[in-house]
């Protein structure tokens, strides 16, 4: 009996020699693969000011560094995305609405996706106006098509 | 070293070239870089025929990448801000740099083209089959070899991005979202291989580390092994036909296998060696010592003679400079991914209300059946032991349609993302005025 006793106290400090040997080396490759996660992002903000309103005039502007489309018609201002929602492209301006030259996805002038592989409509971000007056688009948030920021009178 | 007075290149290296077929052999078994080949190799083998060369060829332009790729290490700055200026300099600046890029390039290029038709030889011969010598399992090479085409396709992709023009830049992107289009852990996938939300400095530096570091690291490690491999399978698998030619029309029995040269096959009982030609064929097979090392030489000559002058000839064309804000029309990727390119744009459908997603099923779900596919083929396979290393061998008839009519597919698909997409990747005749974008290559 205390053979078996011997054997199984030798067996358990070999068991947690190799449990600590597995868990060393998996602690460390996880610490290495977490270092690649970067923690803070030096990237732009998402809610970014666009400028003052008079910049924007009636029909459509185009803003190189947000890759988006600022409408502004009957409805008031609205803000749509540039980037085609298959692949990430910037879709091209054409007469009957937007084309990407990447693989073929057409979308209308209200930005729905009419043919090529894109599945879903472009989208469109939620737009406010700063204390100042000027307009705020929110890339992180997403609103319906018709959803419109309307100029306040006093404005321009 | 040779005795004797006076100097000898035989000072640089004991054996600078061999003189008896028995130096030969020392030197084999004593060199570092010589003992990877055999002592003797038999005559088919060697042939033209058999091979094509092509791993060979593979292999040296993999060296012709690294010693480029080595210089072109100490003038690229891998920054946002430098990079695409720092390519420029190549270009423009630097004495002889874009020569040297250029045949970085077509380097890059030619090894895509050889590693794919390395595969296409490897399964028309049949020679990934589990069956063979006692001791070889070609499959394990097989695996390997397919993972190195993976990391070839990996090297292209990391490589083309680092200009930093407007190539790489739209690569990145629609690379990126094409990883973040699987379920669940895509958005995970993208944020891990950008260093973030947006292409920028932490992706540049990210596929910078692994074209110059990671990705040629595993490359050459699994290059070695794979050559190792080819050792412990017993040469190439046109070698078991030739012993089973020799076998059959033996006139006396052959030398019992009982010939060991090493502490574990005589423990075995047998040695890749004692059933090998030296001891069965000595007629059909010559010292690999001059013959391989002689061939193999001049094969690099020629591979880097060939791709010294395309360079120079075929310099490598430089986008404008990244734009995120346009897209050039057509973006078009190399033409080893023109076909993933057509996959992605045709394979997006509707069934009923449920959308299946082209990003995912030709990006990520078809070549990854298709690398499964070609991993699970040597099981797949019933052709008997004799179809090994021969090519179109008729048992193979039925599988060998199958593999062509897929690379056909392929080879289909590239051509028509090649010629037949212009503008906003609508359809567009050859015939038709030209569109004028050079980014196919």
């Amino acid at each position: 009996m205390s053979e078996s006793k011997d054997i199984s106290r030798r067996r358990f400090f070999r068991m947690g020699a190799a449990a600590a040997v597995v868990t060393g080396l998996v602690g460390t490759a996880a610490a290495w693969t977490r270092a690649l996660l970067p923690n803070v992002r030096y990237e732009p903000a998402k809610r970014r000011t666009l400028g003052p309103l008079d910049r924007f005039p009636k029909g459509r502007t185009f803003l190189n560094d947000e890759k988006l489309f600022i409408v502004r018609d009957k409805l008031g201002l609205r803000a749509m995305s540039a980037v085609c929602t298959h692949l990430g492209c910037t879709v091209g301006t054409k007469r009957d609405g937007y084309h990407c030259p990447c693989h073929g996805s057409r979308f209308g002038p209200d930005g729905a996706n009419l043919e090529g592989p894109a599945p879903r409509p472009l989208v469109w971000y939620a737009l406010s106006l700063s204390g100042s007056g000027a307009l705020v688009v929110d890339l992180g948030k997403e609103v319906d098509a018709d959803t419109a920021l309307t100029p306040p009178r006093s404005g321009s | 070293m040779s005795g004797g007075g006076g100097w000898s290149p035989r000072w640089l290296w004991r054996h600078w070239f061999p003189e008896t077929p028995r130096e030969g052999a020392d030197a084999i078994v004593q060199n570092f870089l010589l003992h990877a080949f055999p002592v003797r190799v038999t005559r088919r083998a060697l042939g033209w025929l058999a091979t094509g060369w092509l791993g060979t060829i593979t292999l040296h332009l993999f060296l012709v990448l690294c010693l480029t790729g080595g210089v072109l290490l100490f003038l690229y700055v891998p920054s946002v801000e430098r990079a695409y200026q720092s390519v420029k300099d190549i270009e423009f600046v630097v004495s002889f740099g874009s020569w040297i890029r250029g045949t970085h390039r077509i380097a890059a290029h030619l090894m895509v083209a050889a590693v794919v038709l390395h595969l296409v030889r490897v399964f028309l011969t049949g020679a990934y089959k589990k069956e063979g010598a006692p001791g070889a399992y070609r499959p394990l090479n097989w695996w390997v070899g397919v993972v190195l085409m993976v990391l070839t396709f990996g090297l292209s992709f990391t490589g083309y991005l680092l200009p930093w023009d407007q190539l790489a830049y739209w690569a990145v992107t629609v690379g990126t979202r094409i990883a973040a289009s699987v379920p669940g852990i895509g958005d995970e996938i993208r944020t891990v291989m950008l260093g973030g939300d947006t292409v920028g400095q932490s992706a540049l530096l990210r596929f910078y580390v692994l074209h110059c570091f990671l990705l040629p690291a595993l490359t050459i490690y699994l290059i070695a092994y794979h050559m190792w491999r080819i050792r412990k399978d017993g040469g190439l698998a046109v070698t078991d036909r030739v012993i089973d030619e020799a076998r059959a029309t033996a006139r006396i029995a052959p030398p019992a296998p009982g010939k060991t040269y090493t502490l574990m096959g005589a423990t075995q009982g047998v040695t890749a060696q004692a059933t090998s030609p030296s001891a069965l064929l000595a007629r059909e097979s010559e010292p690999g010592g001059t013959s391989i090392v002689r061939r193999t030489l001049a094969i690099f000559v020629v591979v880097f003679a060939l791709c010294s002058l395309l360079g120079l000839t075929m310099p490598a064309p430089l986008e404008e400079p990244a734009n995120p804000a346009v897209t050039p029309n057509p973006a078009k990727a190399p033409w080893y991914f023109l076909w993933l390119q057509e996959l992605v744009t045709i394979l997006t459908f509707r069934i009923g209300d449920t959308l299946v997603d082209g990003a995912f099923l030709g990006g990520v779900v078809l070549p990854g059946l298709l690398i499964g596919l070609l991993a699970a083929w040597p099981f797949l396979d019933r052709s008997p032991a004799e179809a090994a290393g021969v090519w179109f061998h008729p048992s193979r008839k039925r599988q060998n349609a199958v593999f062509l009519v897929l690379l056909f597919a392929a080879a289909v698909l590239t051509i028509i993302g090649t010629f037949f997409r212009g503008p906003y990747w609508a359809w567009v005749w050859p015939w038709d005025p030209p569109h004028g974008h050079p980014g196919w290559m």
